[in-house]
């Protein structure tokens, strides 16, 4: 008897290891596989840190150095200067008070052209430092304030400091466009120039209407190349630029133009079409980088001369052009009655070239100064920007681009912390990363009044939030409805786990020791 | 000599098959040629690799290299002795089949002798006698030779020809108690086709029967003589194909990740056509577990008293639920079930799975070719007809396990059904 | 207002158009007996020397940054609706498979060749409004014998495996693909040639291919420069009947006359072949500038030339004189056909005869291109019935892997003359998953054209032009040894056996339920030990439940 007890024995033993090794195959494998096979891959993303974005809160340190003929002087100019910055949180001032060496003071006091005094200062002081701006004194000034090229001011004694002030909130630092950078509303300013880009192309369309008819004498890749050219060396920093031309011959627009003494008039309504024929032909959606169009037009002789508005008393200026915020601009060459004989066109490459020049300043955001009283603004003789424009533009794009990160990654990580379902892969996790750390750096850079790190960083950071945004592979919702999944997987494991499921009691209570009843009849 | 007689008809009826017209449309019919065991694929392949192209490196051949290397030279050599040799092949896996059963059937009656003892009174009668036990290898030779399965895998000059004689030589490796013929062959067999590796475990059990001694020893050194000869195989595979293992994703790899949904009697192609892509994963692992895993442990435990049943079931099995089976398949484990029976009598469904059997086999080429040639008929129809098919397999496999335990039962306590003189039933808990 | 000081350093020699671009535009016409007439028009850019497409003149400034972003040398795309019957209509200018083909040869800097070949897919995808970013590895292939460069390489370069060449035959071209092929002319289509264009009339058409060519051409002998050479080609088979009239003239080919010739083409010129004029005689007017007679490679052709300077609207008319003539058709050196075999859904076959009808043999590469789910078995090929045939002389085969790389078979064959070669392979259907049917499974799937490289020995119906030539005047008298020509042949379609879209929860519940029917009793029988229990005795509510579930065993 006892022997059988002991096979019976063996034998529920066996029965219970059979049951187990149901178990082990079925949940110890089973679910971790269900789990591993089926589950949408997410990378973990720093929610907290993008969370804990402020984007108002962004500011630039800059470095301002007063330098006066004596303490009184530099006291005065340094507190009005400072008080008139204190509300300003976008851009903060760091000042600082020299009195002018005597050596130089003299040279100032003596020489007569600013151009000299400027260099004389240059070789005192480092003016080529970005992010700097000196405010120099000096006796024999017209004006109260002269700015020119350099990062530096003239002014003449301590009754200029308003207009010190005036000069370096409207001109220099302009911390209205700087706000409107930072913040998500655009201003007019940020309507009128380019988006921030790491790079542009910089296309030059010459229009020929009526080539049969007249020849034009324009080289335009030379053009380019040297004009603007000369212009988009100085900008390396900001932006990397291509430059090309093309030529876009037998495209005719009605101008609906209308007679005026002495020309022409074409119809205001008639212009903006003008860019969507330009826009058909000039093939700009087959280049990676947003592109700024400058185009010729080379009005045909029948309609020449053609200008865009009425010039009843005054004195039309010598070139006619507008200019689309966003696009580019439009220069209509007119050929005299002379050339239209002749029949050879040759258009005044200066003047053409001059004002696309000034177009592309205000889109690239280098804005209008206005005139200010008792300042005198000295024009440029170059094609190159001023130097403390070329810092304005740095702080301008450093900020947009840290805000329009910060805001992408904002409602990147909403979106993705609200649908679940979204495969968030290593690139964008990367991605996120990279911009999320590159917008720190940036931050801190900015403080410090490092500008060039900062706008590098920022740019990184841009660039990065762009590509994790528009990454396509966060397209592919694995949306399944749930009661579809059920569906799916009922049919097979629920026959199976439900037996299973049950028999994990008895299993329990016989590796507990206990002897298992069994109840369920079968 | 009506031994003799049995082989002669078989392999005349197969030769002259193979030599008719019907040949070539039997060599291309679905449910015999799989695109593991094809014999147009290995042409194929063997045509590639005599022209220098890898024949892994596209999508046509998924036999091992042994294979085609053996292939290759005998295409090359006597192209005009194949279907001798696949009719060889046949008749020598039957006569094989024939010894080993014979030795499974001494295993029986020296098994029966010595549990003599627990037997109730009543159920001696239930004991099998010499002259039962001595027809059982008559039957398994004439059901292998004669049943329309394996014939007709045969005349389509399929591997699963080979397949089938590499696991019967190991089956009689372990019955003859011979360790090293058994684990080549089986690690031959699983090379080929991946499945026959659940056979190990039977095989240990019969060998740890045969040679008396330390069984748990006799277990490990099974186990280790198969893997050394698996890896060898492997390793030699690699060595045929200038040292490089990309043949396994084409064998081993196509086994298991059925890229290929070509229909056949299985269950896996038209689940896998109609599954979203999301899942698939997880139920090709889902499947291949229950093919390869989830059975064995539990019927070893259960069943390691009786390893032939062991092995009859796990091969029945494994022919169900694997991922490209053939009629060469079921035709062989069909062979070995005549060893059981003595087990007819408790089977309850004899006559439903029989006629389940012959109608899914002739109603399957007749919806085929509604669906494919005439277009009259949709790719349900033959899955139905496959899934009935499958039905009725498990249906067959389930009886016979019932059967037994319900033998096992009446030999122990008697066929009385009765507690305290009030009806009582058999019942599972 | 800001001031501009003269530059001084801007010293500018304002240079003339001369150093630009040069542009020519051209029509051929040539009737094809007894009721077509085949169109072709050229506009031909020649791009000066090593300058970057960053500065263009007249070529088109899109299709030049495209070639220079992703580095490629040589670029042939085409889309074309319609078949080219080549034993009725000769040869033509330039033979293009149904639907659309595109290939190009890389630079030999350019690494990852596949990640530029899939750029510069989609960038022109997205240029000609075609479907090209379909375009993927699983269609593309690397022919190694059919295809050659037809512009200036360097030396010493390795030109086959930066080749790309790929496919759809499924695609159409239409109104939507013209346009954006318009703009890229310099004179749109406001002016010129192809002012004649209007999709209405031309896709009414039974061929109509629209292409772009572009190439490097030496400058001189020594060739120590290149020029770029951008083409546009149309070709377009006119049926009389669909014009109602054998009489044709440019009112009713293209609905309107000619404009004139483009102000910025340097040449415009309308070639007509009157050489059938001694059998279907028609007359022209206005009469040709000049008549030019060409002898090419043992054939004559007779060519009217319509010098076209001002920019005067003209009709060029021609009419016929007699209208009941039989036409005897006289086959053209080497003529073929492909079509698929076999019945049902199972196997089949793809046969593809090659005649030839010349009195010497001709050398001609065979590729079958064959989609990754049309596995074709290379051990049944057969030529002429036999396996290890005679006739190849050289053989490349790439297999194919599903859903991963297209099956490649290239064959050097040389045809025995006055014969008809028959090569035949067999295939086998594939079964797809349900998603990857397209949304019509039951339309079919297009099987695309086999490519036909040839030398040809004579230039019996042959208008191509020759290697180093530009514009069709390099035709005349231009006798070679060998006449070189790609042919396609058409393509077929074959219907593959759908599953039942409707069913992928029906066909998962029924294959689950059958495997967990194997589940339960083997679960039971390795679980559970029998015992006899007492029938009769009271079940509770519990187990009454249950028992409705579970089925009883006995």
């Amino acid at each position: 008897m006892s022997k059988h007890d002991t096979k019976s024995e063996t034998e529920e033993a066996n029965r219970m290891w059979a049951s187990a090794s149901f178990v082990g195959v079925l949940i110890i494998i089973g679910l971790p596989l269900w789990w591993k096979t089926t589950e949408v891959y997410r990378v973990a993303l720093p929610y907290d840190k993008i969370n804990a974005f402020e984007t108002d809160s962004h500011y630039i340190s800059t470095e301002l150095t007063v330098l006066a003929n004596d303490d009184e002087t530099a006291q005065e100019v340094a507190r009005q200067i400072e008080k008139a910055f204190q509300e300003s949180d976008v851009i903060k001032l760091k000042i600082t008070k020299k009195i002018i060496p005597n050596k130089l003071q003299h040279l100032l006091d003596s020489v007569a052209d600013e151009q000299e005094a400027l260099e004389d200062v240059g070789a005192a002081f480092n003016i080529k430092k970005h992010n700097t701006f000196y405010v120099v004194q000096r006796k024999p000034l017209y004006q109260d304030v002269w700015v020119g090229t350099e990062r530096v001011a003239f002014f003449r004694d301590i009754k200029a400091c308003s207009t010190i002030v005036k000069v370096l909130e409207k001109w220099i630092y302009q911390p209205s466009v700087l706000i409107g950078a930072r913040s998500e509303i655009a201003d007019a300013a940020r309507q009128v120039r380019f988006p921030s880009g790491p790079g542009y192309h910089v296309v030059l369309s010459v229009v020929h209407p009526r080539p049969q008819e007249l020849k034009v004498n324009f080289n335009a890749r030379d053009a380019i190349e040297d004009y603007i050219g000369s212009f988009v060396d100085e900008l390396t920093e900001l932006h990397n630029f291509t430059l090309k031309s093309q030529w876009l011959h037998l495209l005719d627009f009605d101008f609906e133009a209308t007679e005026v003494p002495g020309g022409r008039v074409a119809g205001a309504e008639r212009l903006p079409l003008l860019l969507t024929r330009l826009e058909e032909r000039a093939a700009t959606h087959v280049s990676e980088r947003p592109t700024l169009n400058l185009a010729l037009y080379v009005v045909p002789c029948r309609l020449a001369p053609l200008a865009l508005q009425r010039y009843d008393k005054e004195i039309p200026p010598p070139v006619q052009a507008f200019m689309s915020p966003k696009w580019g601009g439009v220069v209509f060459g007119n050929p005299t009655p002379e050339e239209c004989e002749k029949q050879v066109y040759t258009p005044p490459v200066n003047l053409i070239m001059g004002t696309f020049l000034s177009q592309l300043r205000k889109l690239l955001g280098i804005t209008d100064k206005e005139a200010q009283a008792g300042a005198r603004l000295e024009a440029l003789r170059r094609a190159a920007p001023r130097a403390w424009e070329r810092d304005a533009l740095l702080r301008l794009r450093a900020l947009q681009q840290l805000a329009s990160a910060e805001t992408s990654l904002r409602s990147l990580a909403k979106l993705l912390g609200e649908i679940s379902n979204i495969v968030i892969n290593d690139e964008v996790g990367a991605s996120i990363n990279l911009a999320v750390e590159s917008i720190h750096r940036a931050t801190e850079h900015m403080e410090k009044a490092d500008l060039l790190e900062a706008h590098r960083y920022s740019q990184r950071a841009f660039l990065a939030a762009e590509t994790a945004f528009m990454e396509p592979s966060l397209l592919a919702l694995l949306y399944f409805p749930d009661d579809q999944k059920y569906a799916i997987y009922i049919p097979l494991f629920l026959p199976i786990m439900f037996p299973v499921v049950l028999s994990l009691k008895n299993l329990l209570l016989w590796f507990r020791g206990k002897p298992v009843h069994k109840e369920k009849t079968d | 000599m009506a031994l003799m007689r049995k082989y002669f008809v078989a392999g005349i009826v197969r030769y002259w098959l193979i030599h008719t017209d019907y040949w070539q449309t039997i060599a291309n019919r679905v449910e015999i040629a799989t695109p593991l065991n094809s014999w147009k694929r290995l042409i194929e392949g063997v045509y590639l690799y005599d022209h220098g192209i890898d024949p892994y490196e596209g999508d046509s051949f998924h036999e091992s290299p042994i294979m085609l290397l053996f292939f290759h030279f005998i295409l090359k050599k006597v192209p005009y002795l194949l279907p001798l040799i696949f009719t060889f092949m046949d008749i020598l896996t039957a006569h094989i089949l024939y010894k080993t059963s014979k030795a499974f059937v001494r295993l029986f009656e020296e098994t029966q002798e010595k549990n003599k003892q627990h037997v109730a009174e009543e159920s001696k009668t239930m004991l099998l006698n010499k002259s039962q036990l001595n027809e059982a290898p008559d039957y398994v030779l004439s059901v292998y030779l004669f049943n329309p399965y394996s014939v007709l895998n045969c005349v389509g000059m399929t591997s699963t020809v080979t397949q089938n004689l590499l696991i019967s030589m190991s089956l009689w490796g372990a019955a003859s108690g011979q360790k090293l013929l058994a684990c080549i062959f089986i690690a031959l067999a699983t090379h080929q086709a991946l499945y026959p590796i659940l056979l190990v475990v039977p095989i240990s059990i019969l060998l740890a029967d045969v040679n008396k001694g330390c069984n748990k020893c006799s277990y490990i050194r099974t186990l280790l003589a198969f893997v050394l000869c698996w890896g060898f195989l492997i390793y030699i595979s690699a060595y045929i194909m200038d040292g490089s293992y990309r043949y396994v994703y084409n064998t081993y790899g196509f086994i298991l990740t059925v890229p290929d949904l070509k229909p056949n009697i299985g269950l896996f192609w038209y689940f896998f056509t109609e599954m979203f892509e999301h899942f698939r994963l997880l139920f090709v692992c889902a499947f291949q577990i229950n093919a390869l895993a989830l059975y064995v442990v539990p019927l070893t435990l259960r069943f390691h008293k009786e390893p032939v049943l062991l092995a009859t079931v796990l091969i029945a099995l494994s022919t169900i639920f694997r991922s490209y089976p053939c009629v060469g398949d079921v035709g062989f484990y069909l062979a070995l079930l005549p060893l059981w029976k003595h087990l007819f009598t408790f089977m309850q469904q004899k006559f439903i799975v029989g006629c389940a059997f012959i109608i899914t086999s002739v109603l399957g080429p007749t919806v085929w070719h509604l669906w494919i040639y005439s277009g009259s008929a949709n790719a349900n129809f033959f899955f139905g007809v496959t899934l009935s098919f499958a039905t009725a397999q498990i249906f067959l496999i389930t009886d016979l396990l019932f059967a037994y335990i319900k033998r096992e039962f009446t030999l122990k306590h008697g066929s009385s059904r009765r507690i305290d003189d009030k009806p009582a039933k058999l019942v599972l808990q | 207002m800001l001031k501009l000081g003269i530059p001084s350093f801007f010293l500018f020699i304002l240079i003339l158009q001369i150093k630009g671009d040069d542009f020519k535009e051209e029509i051929f016409i040539k009737p094809l007996p007894p009721s077509h007439l085949y169109v072709n028009f050229h506009f031909i850019t020649l791009v000066n020397g090593e300058e970057s497409f960053e500065h263009s003149h007249l070529a088109p400034r899109s299709l030049g940054e495209i070639m220079s972003r992703y580095q490629v040398e040589e670029l042939h795309l085409t889309l074309t609706e319609g078949q080219w019957k080549h034993k009725q209509w000769g040869y033509p200018v330039l033979d293009a498979a149904p639907g659309a083909e595109l290939y190009a040869w890389f630079s030999p800097e350019v690494i990852d060749v596949d990640a530029h070949w899939k750029k510069l897919s989609s960038t022109l995808s997205g240029l000609f409004c075609a479907s090209l970013n379909f375009i993927e590895n699983f269609n593309t292939i690397t022919p190694k014998m059919s295809l050659w460069p037809t512009g200036a390489q360097k030396l010493k370069q390795n030109y086959t495996s930066q080749l790309r060449y790929a496919s759809l035959p499924r695609e159409i071209v239409c109104t939507e693909n013209l346009t954006p092929w318009k703009k890229l002319l310099p004179c749109e289509s406001s002016h010129g040639f192809s002012s004649l264009l209007n999709s209405r009339m031309i896709h009414n058409t039974n061929y109509h291919s629209i292409g772009v060519h572009v190439r490097r051409t030496c400058v001189d002998n020594n060739c120590l420069d290149t020029n770029l050479e951008i083409k546009q080609t149309v070709a377009l088979v006119y049926d009389f009947k669909i014009i109602n009239s054998m009489d044709w003239s440019f009112r009713k080919l293209f609905g309107q006359g000619l404009p004139g010739a483009c102000p910025l083409s340097s040449s415009s010129k309308i070639y007509i072949d009157t050489t059938s004029n001694s059998t279907y005689r028609f007359k022209l007017s206005p009469e040709p500038n000049n008549i030019v007679l060409s002898q090419r490679g043992g054939s004559e052709t007779e060519l009217a030339v319509y010098n076209i300077t001002n920019s005067v609207m003209m009709n060029i008319v021609a009419k016929y004189e007699t209208k009941d003539k039989i036409f005897v058709n006289i086959p053209p050196p080497l003529t073929f056909t492909q079509y698929v075999l076999g019945y049902g859904k199972e196997f089949g076959g793809i046969v593809t005869e090659l005649t030839n009808n010349y009195w010497a043999p001709i050398d001609v590469v065979l590729l079958e291109n064959a989609p990754w789910w049309l596995p074709i078995q290379l051990s049944s090929l057969r030529i002429n019935g036999e396996a290890e045939s005679k006739l190849i002389m050289s053989q490349y085969y790439s297999p194919g892997k599903s859903r991963q790389k297209p099956y490649h078979l290239e064959l050097l064959l040389r045809l025995p003359p006055k014969s008809t070669t028959t090569l035949t392979i067999d295939f086998e259907f594939v079964f797809l998953k349900w998603q990857e049917y397209p949304p019509d499974a039951n339309h079919g799937f297009y099987i695309g054209s086999a490519l036909i490289s040839a030398n040809l020995p004579t230039a019996k119906n042959y208008t191509s032009l020759p290697i180093h030539g530009n514009t069709f005047d390099s035709v005349i008298n231009a006798s070679k040894p060998w006449y070189p020509m790609i042919f396609r042949t058409n393509g077929a379609m074959v219907s593959l056996p759908t599953p039942d879209f409707s069913m992928p929860y029906n066909v998962i519940c029924l294959a689950c339920t059958v495997v967990a029917l194997a589940f339960g009793p083997l679960n039971n029988i390795c679980t559970k030990e029998l015992v006899l229990k007492a029938a009769g005795t009271p079940l509770s509510l519990r187990q009454k439940i249950f028992n409705i579930f579970k089925k009883k065993k006995d």
